[in-house]
């Protein structure tokens, strides 16, 4: 079949730097395609050379077998949509407004809201979803901002439908909605371009799959008949060891207990757990069942109304992030570029960070500062051209290396990490669940891991509790610690299964 | 190495600007250069310098500090009523200094209690200040002038050591000691990080609301040292008219130095610089009988290609 849209030759530079090397694809009406490869490895900057918000400085855009010239309203013109990773809402405004921002409908002068408000209910119905047109995006869960989105393209006449890392704030119920929106598109003869870290989606989803590798196309071809491990063979360029290291042995000893904790918002009630000295404790649940909110409750971020902490055995009261890190207690936020790292600060001082007291005396101490950092830079293999560099312009794997060398550094001993391998490519996670291992082995620390990732949880934990509604619900490990248990508990409805569609 | 040339041009661009502004001043009017008038320059810079200072603390932590010149007129009007009160002497008008401190370090952590614990957006809580503070000082003179009757309190500020003006002095030790708190102390880094990311800075377990209450203490600090200066060398305030404008020409003097308005950036020496820039056009303004009623636009203009240059750069 004729191709719809193509590169031919594409190549692309960022501050002198090449990030793509001859890039030659096509993309052919009603197929679903896959695009994989690591942080950096140019997925997200083709997409938008594809969209126009780029301009290659080498290199032609086909469509329809024309040469074109792309910018962004020109490919919208054409039907080329791209839904961007971090997402284009203006989240001031309400679901209607935005799906026809630009676009607004009018009568004469003024605008016709009920019309807008019409329409938007007839394509939310299309989708078989439930939103109210007139609610305000702030509002939304990010799940239903990622659904606003792909309503507000689809509003439009779109032939080729872009989607950079559509299901990383997703949870499977959510993303198996997706996948239904996503092939009934197929059937009215769009393109979708799905881009992904999670490979096992897009094995459910795509039918053919292009690896992008170091800014060059290294595959494209069948999707069938390929492994998850094949494609991240093919994403790394080599073998893979196992994914995972062997769990850990935890000790018997309780480290941290806590007693029917409920937050004074009322998200999280009632919950009570205990984890053992150097065990991987696993949070699994839907978006907004409470885990983050509870792991910011036990740090002080969240205002806690009832319920006790017990810390190595003594009763505490944590009332804001200095009392936890005092008690050695440190937080991983989900969110990495805006809660995690500073972005404009230097490396070696996002590491440093939180332990400033041991690097000043009545003056900071540069130095020693820097010398830790690299001692880091070197266990955690964190890649950064000089300790100087700010931290925003390292890939989402460093930056993430970064934040857990910051919590290291102050000594702690529980660690909360939030969706640690979000936004990470598969050779950084891997080191980050090594750098985990080594932290238990050789510090004797403790994690507690809060994920919507379900082989992580399934392949990184010893035990899992299971979130719904802001309880803890239920505890599954040993031959229980699978996906359709999880699942099971975390929706609290039995016999879905978010792949078998 | 260009890269290593770049960022060397980066940080002391604005010192090769000032330089590049007195030569062509220079050559213009032979008279800006004599040393008599360089020194005049620098004296006047510093009483906006100083505040310039104070002010670069809270925009980088995230702030804005729009109270500072009425606080300049408040506060001198403090210290000319106290020392009036107390009387002639070194004592007595050390009370009265001291008094001052006291006096602003409340008032900045009064703005700072309202900005952080009550949320209300700085922009408002200074402005709100900036109305409070003047419309004091104009009730207490009935619209006057307060006149210093203290001669201990009324000499320093036109003193000269080794040959240079007191003001001059403590501008540029203020500077330095400014400095080494911003760039080499805890604290300096818990500024940084506060204003260019507070919610990482939450979770890194930093007080963040100490930390921007501080710079609120540490510009009306800094407003008092200039009001103290200020105060002594005219021997007066004026109600209505000293230290009206301030606010944005210390602003200005940041802004020119490097200092982003979104927080998180920015540098005293930038600050110092950009305050002398200022002063120099100022200077030169005269010297060239430019209309006075059109210096302001000159500095307007000054401001907004400073900053277009530094967004051209990026």
């Amino acid at each position: 079949m004729r191709a719809i849209l193509s590169a031919r030759n594409v190549c692309m530079d960022f501050s002198n730097v090449r990030v793509l090397h001859n890039v030659d694809v096509d993309f052919e009406p009603a197929k679903i395609y896959g695009v994989v490869g690591e942080n950096g490895a140019g997925k997200s900057t083709l997409m938008r050379i594809l969209s126009g918000f780029l301009q290659p400085v080498e290199g032609e855009i086909y469509f329809e077998g024309n040469k074109v010239v792309l910018n962004p309203l020109r490919a919208k013109a054409l039907g080329i949509i791209l839904i961007p990773q971090e997402l284009n809402l203006v989240e001031s405004l309400r679901v209607y407004e935005n799906i026809f921002l630009g676009d607004e409908m009018t009568r004469g002068f003024f605008l016709s809201k009920r019309q807008m408000i019409e329409e938007t209910k007839h394509l939310i119905a299309q989708l078989d979803l439930s939103i109210d047109p007139t609610v305000y995006v702030s509002q939304l869960s990010p799940a239903q901002k990622q659904m606003v989105e792909i309503i507000k393209a689809i509003s439009k006449r779109v032939k080729v439908l872009i989607m950079d890392e559509p299901t990383s704030s997703l949870t499977d119920e959510e993303v198996l909605k997706l996948f239904q929106i996503v092939r009934n598109m197929k059937q009215k003869g769009i393109t979708v371009i799905f881009i992904s870290h999670r490979l096992k989606e897009v094995r459910q989803i795509a039918e053919e799959l292009i690896v992008l590798r170091d800014g060059r196309k290294v595959y494209q071809g069948e999707i069938r008949g390929l492994s998850e491990k094949q494609i991240a063979e093919l994403m790394v360029g080599r073998k893979l060891d196992e994914m995972f290291p062997e769990k850990p042995v935890p000790g018997t000893e309780i480290i941290l207990q806590v007693r029917d904790l409920s937050t004074a918002d009322g998200i999280v009630k009632e919950a009570s757990f205990e984890l053992h000295r150097g065990e991987i404790l696993g949070f699994y649940g839907l978006v907004g069942s409470g885990r983050t909110e509870l792991m910011e409750a036990l740090v002080g971020i969240r205002k806690v109304k009832a319920g006790e902490v017990y810390l190595f055995g003594k009763k505490v009261q944590i009332e804001n992030p200095q009392d936890a890190k005092k008690l050695g207690l440190v937080y991983l936020p989900e969110d990495r570029k805006n809660a995690g790292i500073i972005q404009i600060l230097e490396t070696f001082k996002n590491t440093t960070m939180m332990s400033l007291e041991k690097f000043s005396k009545l003056l900071m101490r540069v130095r020693k500062e820097v010398d830790t950092f690299k001692s880091y830079e070197k266990k955690f293999d964190i890649k950064v051209r000089s300790p100087w560099q700010t931290v925003g312009t390292l890939s989402g794997g460093n930056q993430q290396k970064v934040v857990i060398s910051k919590l290291v550094e102050t000594g702690a001993k529980i660690f909360l990490f939030d969706e640690p391998t979000r936004g990470v490519d598969v050779n950084a996670r891997h080191q980050i669940y090594q750098i985990m291992h080594q932290m238990i082995g050789e510090l004797g620390c403790t994690f507690v891991v809060v994920s919507s990732d379900l082989p992580e949880v399934i392949g990184l934990c010893n035990r899992v509790l299971i979130m719904r509604n802001g309880r803890i619900v239920a505890e599954v490990k040993g031959e229980d610690l699978n996906e359709k248990e999880l699942i099971y508990h975390a929706t609290g409805v039995k016999e879905v299964d978010a792949y078998q569609v | 190495m260009r890269i290593k040339f770049r960022n060397f041009l980066g940080k002391y661009m604005i010192v090769l600007v000032l330089i590049g502004l007195m030569i062509f001043s220079g050559i213009i009017t032979p008279a800006f250069l004599k040393p008599r008038n360089i020194l005049n320059i620098f004296w006047q810079t510093s009483y906006v310098g100083i505040i310039a200072i104070g002010i670069t603390f809270v925009m980088i932590a995230g702030g804005i500090d729009l109270s500072v010149g009425s606080m300049l007129a408040l506060l001198g009007a403090f210290a000319i009523t106290t020392s009036n009160k107390l009387g002639n002497g070194v004592g007595p008008t050390l009370v009265s200094i001291l008094l001052t401190y006291a006096l602003a370090s409340l008032l900045g952590l009064g703005m700072g209690i309202l900005t952080t614990k009550g949320k209300i957006p700085a922009f408002i809580t200074t402005l709100g200040g900036m109305a409070i503070y003047r419309s004091l000082v104009l009730n207490f003179a009935n619209g006057g002038v307060y006149m210093s009757f203290s001669r201990t309190f009324s000499s320093f500020g036109m003193k000269f050591v080794a040959g240079l003006p007191l003001p001059m002095i403590v501008f540029i030790a203020y500077a330095v000691l400014a400095y080494i708190v911003l760039d080499k102390t805890r604290f300096g880094r818990y500024v940084y990080a506060v204003g260019a990311n507070e919610t990482a800075a939450v979770y890194s377990a930093i007080k963040v609301d100490t930390i921007r209450t501080i710079t609120y203490i540490i510009s009306g600090v800094s407003v008092a040292t200039s009001a103290i200066l200020l105060s002594s060398m005219m021997a007066s305030v004026s109600s209505s008219s000293t230290g009206s404008g301030f606010e944005l020409d210390a602003i200005a003097a940041a802004v020119i130095g490097g200092t982003s308005l979104s927080g998180g950036k920015g540098t005293i020496f930038g600050t110092f610089f950009g305050a002398l820039i200022l002063g120099v056009v100022n200077n030169m303004l005269v010297m060239l009988n430019v209309a006075v009623y059109l210096q302001g636009m000159v500095k307007g203009l000054i401001i907004i290609a400073a900053v277009l240059l530094q967004n051209l750069r990026k």
